[in-house]
């Protein structure tokens, strides 16, 4: 469980977050607001990337020094280095977090033929790909997957959608197509209440 | 086809200004600090130029010649996205049935920048005709400044390579003409080989590797700056010759030029560091990437510092100026806009120790 406090996020000036609290309990759960409304810095904030700002995020009732230890994120708002290879940047990843290389799931996403393609070539689909690959091979007991589903193709989908039935890890989404999510479990939660 | 060229010309002033505004403080601080020398700048890049036309020795010529392609190249490659409009070189073909356009404002751009080719240019019209016969070198090298040019353009490895050829050339060609026949030659023949594709050693990726993969990615950041720096090392050489009897001073102004340059490093490399703060977050290793990064700079500043100090026998004092690269690295890490400022004050105050108490 997740919760946020009191929390106050400001960019440029514009409040995106003033006195903000939320309770994410729900163990698969999908955040839904519509854009620009502030998901992915919160996303940010909870992955323990951006420590610009005020308030406090407890996991399980207690704060966590490094948060991105225990939160593994997907999401486009991680400039990656583009000219580093897939390959290369989960390996990176694997050392990093002395996590197992993903040989599954890159053979499960059909993803092998792209490794030894810099990321900044990849399509969108690829990069999405990557991303997921790189924050669900971490197996950290919170994962939040920024718009999973946005530029996969079907099959990619199912297997994501497999992956996280099955995930023991407190899953948050956000997605703007919900459904085959809500299908496997996930529960849906507006982002203020 | 009008309003294309119209365009173009709009997204040139666009980046120019851009351009300025990034530079507006050191240009300000530059002709606050050195205004007296712009006149003499200026009747420099003549007297350079006439040192072409007429010289007492074709080593001189060469050497010259050489200087002013490198100086060429390190002035236009700064000016390049805006004379290319790179950032949108695939929306003009959505504009365009050819290339032939995009190519020709390219060329007309380039001309409107390249302020050493319009000098040799002037100095050829001033000469007449008549004159410029009798000195056939200097069309010789007004077309490799602008082939060079094109290179920089379009072949960034031809023109290294041409540089490279250009440099070693300098010793070995017997006359000027010789010598730019070679650099033409030399740069027209890369230009056509087919592309080689090299296979780089591919180590594996760390919070310290990662800065080699950055360089092959980016070689400008750190190559224009060697260029910039051999340039200052070459002038004080000169110098040196010249008046041994002032070179303290300019061994200690080209110190502070030379660590200005790779001090700079550091706002190119912090794209990698802090525009990628996340990802660094994400695997924990933000504080090591931070002291890999600054690693980085004070290596580069030590061997730049180094060089300068061999070269140009510097003395005790020049100490101080590798001294003020953590100053440097600290003021564009926290007060980038203040860069030109520290490093103007950092400098005068040097020079004035010097000047009075040594």
């Amino acid at each position: 469980m997740i919760e946020i406090k009191h929390l106050k996020k400001v960019y440029l000036h514009d409040p995106v977050f003033s006195n903000y609290c939320a309770v994410l309990s729900e163990q698969k759960l999908c955040i839904e607001a519509p854009n620009g409304l502030g998901k992915s810095t919160l996303f940010r904030i909870i992955a323990g990337l951006d420590d610009a700002f005020h308030g406090d995020v407890l996991f399980d009732g207690k704060q966590h020094p490094v948060m991105q230890q225990i939160v593994a994120l997907a999401s486009d708002s991680i400039a990656f280095p583009d000219f580093l290879t897939a390959r290369q940047l989960l390996q990176l990843t694997a050392k990093s977090w002395a996590s197992p290389w993903p040989e599954l799931m890159i053979r499960q996403m059909e993803f092998e033929a792209f490794l030894d393609t810099r990321y900044g070539a990849l399509s969108s689909g690829n990069q999405k790909k990557c991303q997921l690959i790189n924050a669900m091979m971490r197996n950290t007991p919170y994962l939040v997957l920024d718009e999973p589903s946005a530029a996969l193709d079907h099959a990619s989908v199912d297997v994501l959608l497999s992956w996280l039935i099955h995930h023991p890890a407190q899953v948050i989404i956000s997605c703007h197509e919900p459904q085959p999510f809500i299908d496997i479990g996930f529960v849906t939660q507006p982002l203020f209440e | 086809m009008l309003h294309y060229y119209q365009y173009r010309y709009r997204a040139f002033r666009v980046a120019l200004a851009a351009l300025l505004r990034q530079l507006q403080q050191f240009s300000l601080m530059f002709v606050t600090l050195f205004f007296i020398f712009i006149p003499q700048l200026i009747i420099g890049v003549f007297f350079g130029l006439g040192k072409l036309v007429s010289f007492d020795s074709h080593e001189v010529a060469m050497k010259v010649a050489f200087g002013f392609l490198l100086l060429q190249s390190l002035l236009l490659q700064a000016i390049k996205p805006a004379i290319t409009d790179a950032r949108h070189r695939a929306y003009h073909l959505t504009l365009l049935r050819s290339r032939f356009h995009q190519i020709t404002a390219d060329w007309l751009l380039l001309l409107v920048c390249h302020v050493l080719f319009a000098a040799a240019l002037l100095l050829g019209v001033s000469m007449g005709t008549a004159t410029l016969w009798q000195a056939p070198q200097l069309p010789g090298f007004m077309l490799a400044q602008w082939l060079f040019a094109l290179a920089l353009l379009y072949r960034p490895q031809t023109l290294l390579s041409s540089l490279l050829v250009a440099f070693v050339a300098v010793w070995l060609a017997p006359d000027i003409q010789t010598y730019l026949a070679v650099s033409v030659l030399w740069l027209a023949l890369d230009w056509v080989r087919p592309r080689l594709k090299l296979a780089a050693p591919q180590p594996q990726l760390s919070s310290v590797s990662f800065w080699y993969y950055v360089i092959k990615e980016y070689p400008w950041m750190v190559l224009w700056r060697a260029g910039a720096s051999f340039l200052a090392l070459w002038a004080g050489v000169i110098m040196a010759n010249e008046r041994p009897d002032l070179l303290h001073y300019y061994t200690l102004m080209i110190l502070l030029v030379n660590q200005l340059w790779w001090s700079s490093l550091y706002l190119d490399t912090s794209k990698q560091v802090m525009g990628r703060r996340g990802f660094w977050r994400s695997l924990g290793l933000d504080g090591q990437i931070e002291f890999s990064q600054n690693a980085l700079i004070y290596g580069l500043c030590l061997i730049s510092w180094l060089a300068g100090v061999v070269l140009l026998n510097g003395e005790l004092f020049t100490v101080s100026v590798i001294a003020t690269c953590p100053l440097l690295t600290w003021t564009l890490k926290h007060y980038p806009q203040r860069f030109a400022v520290v490093w103007g004050s950092v400098s005068v105050t040097l020079m004035m120790i010097k000047v009075l108490f040594l």
